[in-house]
């Protein structure tokens, strides 16, 4: 693979000096520090994701964590600002949503366990083919 | 009771696809989709974002985070939503996954070990007994 020159702006002043003097005492180049870091950066997986802001969601992770604290258990629905429901199964909620939805109340809904949230990870073989 | 599907021959090579009904449990919307066979795929059923709207998966939608990582570094934030699989007589209320640039739809191990799949692949047939 060739080289190419690249100059970096607003590169933070102390992390740079401190790149410069590791790069001396392991007796390399600034630019082959650099490019060992870069190669390691792209093998990590990005984590940070952009995340929409969704008002409901927000309300139901603010509603969760209330609940959670006072010793609740079970789901909450959330269908708008200043409406959430209490029930004890999906099933519950799902009876609660098509009520709510044939007296033409609602138009979304957000179904929230109330435990704190975790990230979670879904196994997918295909290596990415499975999307292109 | 005993099902037999057909492979998609238009994949290379042939996929078995087994041809499922997807319910809104709140009003009803139904569709038919042709599901990917995927045993790679750990959860239930995962989705096209189309199926979102087409569906009306907002009235039914579960917060949680989801994520998938494609080729060990390309990640997906996934969608929730809960949704009612029907095949043949059987019907179950499950929670589907729905992915931002998923092309075909896939039905994952937590659906495919409540049957028996016979891949018959020389045939590009595909058998189904759900007990």
């Amino acid at each position: 693979m060739g080289k190419r020159n690249v100059f970096l702006r607003n590169i933070d002043e102390k992390v740079y000096l401190e790149v410069k003097a590791r790069a001396a005492l392991l007796g390399i180049t600034v630019s082959e520090a650099v490019n060992m870091a870069l190669r390691e950066w792209l093998k990590k997986p990005i984590t940070k994701i952009e995340v929409k802001k969704d008002d409901l969601r927000d309300l139901a992770e603010k509603l969760a964590n209330e609940y959670y604290e006072e010793g609740k258990r079970g789901y909450i629905v959330v269908v708008s600002e200043k409406e959430h429901y209490l029930c004890d199964t999906i099933e519950e909620c799902i009876d609660l949503i098509k009520k709510l939805y044939s007296e033409k109340k609602i138009k979304r809904s957000i179904i929230r366990e109330i435990k704190p949230k975790a990230l979670k990870f879904v196994e997918l073989g295909g290596g990415g083919i499975e999307i292109i | 009771m005993k099902l037999f599907e057909h492979y998609d021959t238009s994949s290379t090579p042939p996929t078995p696809v087994l041809i499922i009904t997807i319910v809104n449990p709140v009003n009803n919307v139904q569709t038919k989709i042709r599901a990917y066979i995927d045993t790679g795929f750990s959860e239930t059923l995962l989705l096209p974002e189309e199926y979102y709207e087409k569906l009306y998966l907002m009235l039914t939608e579960v917060d949680e985070d989801y994520y998938v990582i494609h080729g060990g570094i390309f990640p997906a934030r996934l969608k929730t939503a809960i949704v009612y699989i029907e095949l043949n007589g059987f019907k179950k209320l499950i929670k589907a996954y729905i992915h931002p640039y998923l092309k075909k739809p896939l039905l994952g191990r937590s659906i495919l070990n409540k049957f028996y799949l016979y891949l018959k692949g020389p045939e590009k047939t595909m058998e189904i007994e759900i007990p």
